[in-house]
């Protein structure tokens, strides 16, 4: 299993994609936090995060993420999640995350709804 | 009785989660159990180190945290030691997931995926130590392997 966290950024449209595979704890958190919060003072409105390759995730990537939806919700945007494997998405299911996102099944769906409002 | 214990004692810092952590993954690849019960202990003991790391000892305090895991037939047991400030973590509130975004605090959530993915914890301060104990059971029951073993 992996033990560092990948994050990859690329652009479709206006829809910033951060693209996370591996782990995402309280070791490598920050490094996906530092993504978000430039891409937010750039001016993004909607980013779709893709789950796909993400192996694990802790309380510390909860965090992140919500204190990025938090941000964002404020503006009128929001964070869309894609690809949660199964245990992934128990733990969201545990934190009452999936109240506070919308997860889409794959990436071309949340880009589709990112782009449709 | 199948009894397989290992563990690990290292300075409590965040460069040292991945060695707690790893160690117990490890031991329970060994032992062939489930990814998906392998990835519940992972979460549950990477909660629990993270706070021993954060909290145990004082901001500029140093100290060691050890993690002890063994793996029975009937269950995994992981058990978090540290010789910090006293601090029982069933004690924190459970967190009030029921608010919108805005409402949600950031936090507390550490202690909640623990007592959910766990099926005992358990926590007992003695000698100058925070032990927490913490039980995932497999498919044969405790009950089940002593009635096995009459």
């Amino acid at each position: 299993m992996s033990t560092t966290l990948k994050v990859e950024e690329q652009r479709r449209g206006d829809i910033p994609i951060l693209s996370l595979g591996g782990r995402m704890d309280s070791t490598t958190s920050p490094d996906a936090e530092a993504h978000l919060t430039r891409l937010i003072g750039e001016g993004a409105h909607r980013i779709v995060v893709d789950f796909r390759d993400l192996e694990y995730i802790s309380s510390a990537g909860l965090r992140v993420l919500l204190a990025s939806q938090k941000r964002l919700k404020q503006a009128g945007g929001a964070v869309l999640l894609s690809a949660l494997r199964p245990e992934i998405r128990k733990v969201f299911d545990i934190a009452g995350f999936n109240r506070l996102f919308t997860i889409y099944p794959t990436l071309e769906e949340a880009l589709g709804a990112g782009q449709g409002r | 009785m199948n009894r397989k214990t290992r563990s690990i004692t290292v300075p409590a810092t965040i460069e040292h989660l991945e060695a707690l952590t790893g160690m117990v993954t490890s031991h329970l690849s060994d032992h062939s159990i489930p990814e998906k019960v392998a990835f519940e202990v992972d979460l549950a003991v990477d909660e629990a180190c993270t706070n021993v790391i954060r909290y145990a000892y004082e901001p500029a305090g140093e100290g060691d945290v050890t993690v002890v895991c063994t793996v029975t037939p009937c269950e995994i047991r992981v058990c978090i030691i540290d010789y910090g400030i006293p601090f029982n973590p069933l004690n924190v509130k459970e967190p009030d997931l029921s608010g919108d975004v805005e409402d949600r605090a950031i936090g507390g959530l550490g202690v909640h995926l623990i007592r959910t993915l766990m099926d005992k914890v358990s926590y007992d301060y003695r000698g100058g130590k925070n032990i927490l104990c913490m039980t995932k059971f497999l498919a044969a029951t405790p009950e089940e392997e002593k009635s096995d073993n009459l």
